[in-house]
């Protein structure tokens, strides 16, 4: 028999650990290609381990915070995997759904359902939740849906769905100050508003963050949240600043540990500005930071979620500190490189200027390609692989700085890395702005995508050979991979004289 | 005290065709000029529900900086002053958009 009346989950391509490699992740944000769609999904996220109730032992982060500010208030709530959620149709009251990308608008999911033509996974994977038995029973008698997370704004592109499945109210934004009291509402059936965005004013404290009380995926842990550097096209430089105090670090580092995961994932926009002074970056905050996760983890992998290309160029050039952190605390035991997502997104210092001014802070934006290109040769060095996006059709973008992109592109070769082209999708201070759509493509944008389709083919291969998943349990997976790239490779040699005569003409 | 609801300014939109999102976008702005940070929209329309929001989509996309709570109601003379009554004690404006 359940007890819980709160039950929090997600559909599979966000409830898995993706074999333990966030980059596989993103393949559920594209459509099943040349696989069957089973085996895309399992490549990209398999099922995860769950207890006799179907709690998952790892779960995405940002569900966990919700659960832990419920639990903490004396609810019965817990995230329970989406094949699971049949066991708790007896007591549960209240359905709150998280995603990232709920129906394939965010980027790159939509570029590549532009692209194929084809409907991501993700967005297949998230129907399939919605229109299972479980959750239907769990409509059907009277149980509340909440859907939140950092896709939520989709739902306002979806409200057929909404309708269909019988949404009570959809949520957008840092929820931990408001969410006990929207359950109280639920839960006492009172009305409850259709739609909440939470606003930067009513952004949670620190001591408002409850801490995990089970495991994140992959030991996924938040060191800060928000973003200095006001980029026009991200949400996140929206939200207001705050660092996670060193202490409630360790304490979600051991909660994950305790669960069995082997190693630490810092989650913030840009790890290297942990305790930072704006775009200052602290030494001696971030080797403390790592000093105290490697102590934690034993010889555990220790991992960054994203990095400003900018802060890496400055944090090795005035205090060596890359090389200081990956050579002195990172890579001991067998960790051998580490995956980080960056962003370049324009290789054209004019469009640099007008939509991301801050992203090459401290130095002036119009030097903005020579700081990516220094900053990958320093991450090529240390064994940092970024995989970094570029965007494409920035409202206000010309066919120069398409070009500049191209030529960016070019001067990266040399270093590991991959690059994911992503058509542009307002959000952040530009989300009142048009999508790009295909009738915006234009021969520019075709270049880009060929090289860097070619980059990233290229570096792929040359990892699986290397480094990536080489322990004989994923050998399973990375023969699909090899595979997946190989047909990938097929496919564009295929297009490639079509689309060199569009690109001449 | 309720968090969702502390210091908030109730806009009683009255919506009968096409909502002009402008005009509410500026009524938020001058009253973030006298200091609130959290609107509380009430939507009366003769819309269905969540249909209706397909209209506001611009004022949540053009709106960065403050929290909004969007509520439905059905539109009727009746339903107008009942939530008017609600509203006394609290800072609200009935707008025609």
């Amino acid at each position: 028999m359940s007890k819980y009346e709160i039950v929090l989950t997600t559909d599979r391509t966000m409830m898995s650990n993706h074999h333990g490699r966030e980059f596989l992740g993103f393949l559920a944000t594209g459509p099943a290609l040349g696989l069957p769609e089973k085996l895309w999904l399992w490549l990209a996220a398999p099922k995860v381990r769950v207890d006799e109730e179907g709690k998952p032992v790892e779960a995405p982060y940002g569900m966990r915070k919700v659960e832990a500010k419920l639990i903490e208030a004396g609810f019965e709530a817990a995230i329970i995997d989406p094949d699971y959620i049949h066991k708790h149709l007896d007591s549960i009251k209240i359905l709150m759904l998280g995603h990232h990308d709920y129906f394939a608008y965010g980027p790159p999911s939509s570029e590549w359902w532009m692209i194929t033509g084809k409907e991501p996974i993700n967005r297949i994977s998230f129907r399939k939740l919605m229109e299972s038995p479980a959750v239907k029973k769990a409509k059907e008698k009277g149980v509340k849906i909440i859907a939140g997370g950092p896709g939520a704004w989709q739902w306002l592109w979806e409200l057929e769905y909404w309708r269909k499945w019988g949404i009570d109210l959809v949520i957008d934004g840092e929820v931990e100050k408001v969410i006990v009291e929207i359950v109280e509402k639920a839960l006492a059936n009172e009305p409850l508003p259709d739609y909440i965005y939470v606003g930067p004013y009513d952004s949670p404290s620190i001591e408002e963050i409850p801490v995990i009380k089970s495991a994140s995926v992959n030991g996924l842990v938040e060191i800060m949240r928000g973003c200095p550097r006001g980029c026009r096209f991200c949400p996140v430089t929206l939200r207001p600043l705050k660092f996670i105090p060193p202490d409630i670090i360790a304490k979600e580092i051991k909660v994950n540990l305790k669960a069995g995961i082997k190693g630490v994932l810092f989650h913030s926009e840009d790890v290297l500005l942990y305790g930072a002074e704006g775009v200052e970056p602290n030494p001696e905050a971030l080797v403390k930071l790592h000093n105290l996760a490697r102590e934690l983890a034993g010889e555990g992998p220790i991992g960054w979620s994203h990095l400003t290309l900018s802060t890496v160029k400055y944090a090795e050039e005035k205090y060596g500190l890359i090389s200081k952190l990956m050579k002195d605390i990172i890579l001991v035991g067998n960790q051998e490189f580490m995956g980080v997502q960056v962003g370049i997104e324009t290789g054209s210092p004019r469009l640099a200027k007008i939509v991301m001014p801050g992203k090459a802070a401290p130095y002036p934006p119009g030097k903005w390609p020579e700081i990516v290109e220094d900053a990958f040769a320093i991450m090529h060095e240390n064994h940092i692989v970024p995989a970094a996006t570029i965007i494409l059709g920035i409202p206000g973008e010309t066919r120069d700085d398409v070009v500049k992109t191209a030529e960016l592109i070019d001067k990266l070769k040399p270093y590991r890395s991959l690059i994911v082209p992503m058509f542009f999708v307002p959000m952040g201070a530009l989300r009142h702005r048009d999508w790009f759509r295909k009738k915006h493509v234009k021969p520019e944008h075709v270049d880009v995508l060929l090289k860097t389709l070619n980059h990233s083919i290229y570096w792929a291969e040359e990892m699986m050979s290397k480094f990536y998943l080489k322990e004989p349990s994923k050998f399973p997976v990375k023969l699909l991979i090899k595979l997946f790239i190989r047909y990938v490779r097929y496919r564009v040699e295929k297009l490639k004289p079509q689309l060199e005569e569009w690109l001449k003409g | 005290m309720s968090i969702l609801e502390d210091r908030a300014f109730h806009v009683v939109l009255v919506s009968k065709g096409n909502l002009d999102s402008k005009k509410v976008l500026d009524k938020l702005s001058s009253y973030s000029a006298l200091g609130f940070r959290k609107f509380i929209i009430h939507v009366l329309t003769n819309d269905e529900r969540p249909l209706y929001l397909e209209k506001l989509r611009n004022i949540v996309f053009e709106n960065i900086a403050y929290t909004l709570i969007i509520k439905y109601h059905k539109l009727s003379r009746g339903g107008l002053n009942e939530l008017l009554n609600r509203l006394e004690n609290n800072p609200y404006e009935v707008i025609e958009a």
